[in-house]
């Protein structure tokens, strides 16, 4: 098993105090999940999201480390800074590992996807070969802090970027289950299930999107992991559906 | 984790219209609840589509008799509650409590937006399942995003516990009140909180049964709008005693049904 949507830090919305990186990686094992795409927390709410990804990088610079489960680094770009190019060089040289891909958090960082500067880092990925995570929503927006709420990114914004890059393999992280039919005509996205539910889930998620586009994710710390792993088993797919589900898309997203 | 201890879910509905009966959701609600690990589940019925927020006697009538149905039906899977809306006539209450708990197969009463649970409206209500000894669910969520209809918040359920504090309160949601609900209720021991609904946070079981003590807080899913398997996910990967874990999915459901504690699978 592998989780495609993962952070490393403190969510000041919360309580529940983060995992470390080792801490987290006994969690995974314990859970039966052997890799995982992290992010830096801090890098949402912070001005710029530099100072968070080197720190990642510097907290995943053990390796798999004793639990041998591999945290692959997906930094934060925020495209609506200046110099984020020279920011996207230094993670891809700086990383200790092979980087997964890149995560952007519009509704956080200010911009839309239909701003010129979302493409523009669509087209650096696409050149690179590095996935583009969509973080669309960090909590259910019921329950955000009444001072601080953020809107969901639009589906039709995310939809209309996959189209525009139609070469570029977009992950959307955090849509809910009735957001996953906006995609469907885009087979460049990989949606992610850390925020998808209903009874039924996996059937309703594979008829929007087919087997092939679904990928198991948890949204650790914020969200419990075995809740995130339980999903791939709530319901009886065939073999070749859960694997994919379970770990093969992650495996195409995120080559090493 | 401990996949084999079965489990009783506090919190489950239904989805076909027209308040339906329909053995193919049945069977398919079985299945993925067995496959999840659960072995007994309490049936809401399907509420929203038992005359929305504000259902008239008719829609309450219906809601019930599907409950009631589906109890007889699955008599070893189901328990139901009894669904009412307070802005009825205290006769009419009664007698449907009469009707479905008292002389019925249902166990409990279900409330949900049609009327704030700071109301006295509720009183008869609660006084009956007080002599009857049965528990009162109650919808409950702290929302950024507004309310619906007369929607409670966990403060609303405090106001209620207090009133009447012989009589067992499950506010539902844990998600929804999230960190503030639980201590909004904590001064109540007549208050237990489902784990139902909302996305599967983590910490928050932890905080509650620290908060509350493991016999205060009580496995639910919410199907079919949320999962059984994730639900229960949130759970099992909760930092608990194996003591306490067991009273969460599954002890206090018994408790406060007077059923017996599924044994191990």
């Amino acid at each position: 098993m592998r989780d495609a949507s993962a952070f490393l830090g403190q969510w000041p919305f919360t309580s529940a105090p983060a995992p470390s990186a080792a801490l987290l990686r006994r969690r995974y094992r314990e859970c039966g999940v052997e890799e995982a795409a992290v992010s830096p927390m801090a890098a949402v709410l912070q001005p710029e999201p530099m100072s968070a990804n080197l720190a990642l990088f510097d907290e995943l610079r053990d390796g798999a480390g004793e639990a041998g489960v591999a945290l692959r680094p997906v930094p934060v770009i925020n495209p609506s800074l200046s110099g984020w190019e020279e920011d996207l060089e230094r993670c891809l040289r700086l990383a200790p590992a092979r980087l997964a891909g890149v995560r952007i958090v519009p509704n956080y960082h200010g911009f839309s996807l239909e701003d010129g500067v979302a493409d523009r880092l669509a087209e650096a990925c696409q050149a690179r070969q590095l996935t583009l995570c969509v973080q669309v929503r960090m909590e259910d927006e019921r329950s955000h802090h009444p001072s601080m709420p953020v809107p969901g990114v639009g589906s039709a914004q995310v939809r209309d970027l996959a189209v525009r890059h139609e070469g570029l393999p977009l992950l959307v992280c955090g849509a809910y289950l009735r957001e996953l039919e906006a995609y469907a005509a885009c087979a460049n996205i990989v949606a992610e299930l850390s925020f998808v539910e209903s009874g039924r889930l996996l059937a309703a998620a594979i008829a929007a999107l087919g087997a092939g586009r679904l990928a198991m994710g948890t949204h650790a710390p914020l969200h419990v992991i075995e809740a995130g792993v339980a999903k791939v088993g709530s319901d009886e797919l065939d073999a070749g559906a859960e694997a994919a589900i379970g770990d093969g898309n992650f495996r195409r997203l995120f080559p090493r | 984790m401990d996949w084999d201890r079965p489990g009783i879910d506090m919190h489950v509905h239904t989805r076909s219209p027209g308040c339906r009966y329909d053995p193919e959701e049945m069977a398919e609600s079985i299945r993925l609840a067995r496959r999840a690990g659960i072995s007994r589940m309490v049936q809401l019925h399907n509420l929203v589509d038992a005359g929305g927020v504000e259902p008239t006697p008719a829609d309450v009538r219906r809601s019930n008799d599907l409950g009631m149905r589906i109890v007889a039906e699955h008599p070893d899977t189901y328990l139901g509650l009894c669904y009412l809306n307070p802005s009825h006539p205290p006769t009419f209450l009664l007698e449907e409590i009469e009707r479905c708990v008292a002389a019925g197969n249902l166990s409990g009463i279900k409330l949900w937006v049609s009327v704030s649970a700071r109301s006295h409206l509720l009183d008869p209500i609660m006084e009956r399942a007080r002599e009857l000894g049965v528990p009162v669910l109650h919808h409950a969520w702290y929302k950024t995003t507004g309310y619906v209809h007369q929607e409670s918040t966990p403060e609303d359920i405090a106001d209620l516990a207090g009133r009447h504090p012989r009589t067992t309160i499950v506010m539902a949601h844990l998600s929804g009140g999230g960190w503030r609900g639980v201590r909004d209720v904590r001064a109540h021991p007549n208050v237990l909180v489902d784990t139902s609904g909302g996305q599967p946070l983590a910490g928050l079981v932890e905080y509650a049964v620290a908060q509350l003590g493991a016999e205060r807080v009580i496995y639910g899913s919410d199907w079919p709008i949320r999962d059984y398997a994730t639900q229960r996910g949130r759970v099992l990967g909760a930092d608990l005693a194996r003591r306490d874990r067991d009273l969460v999915l599954a002890g206090n459901a018994a408790r406060i049904l007077g059923l017996e504690v599924p044994a191990d699978a």
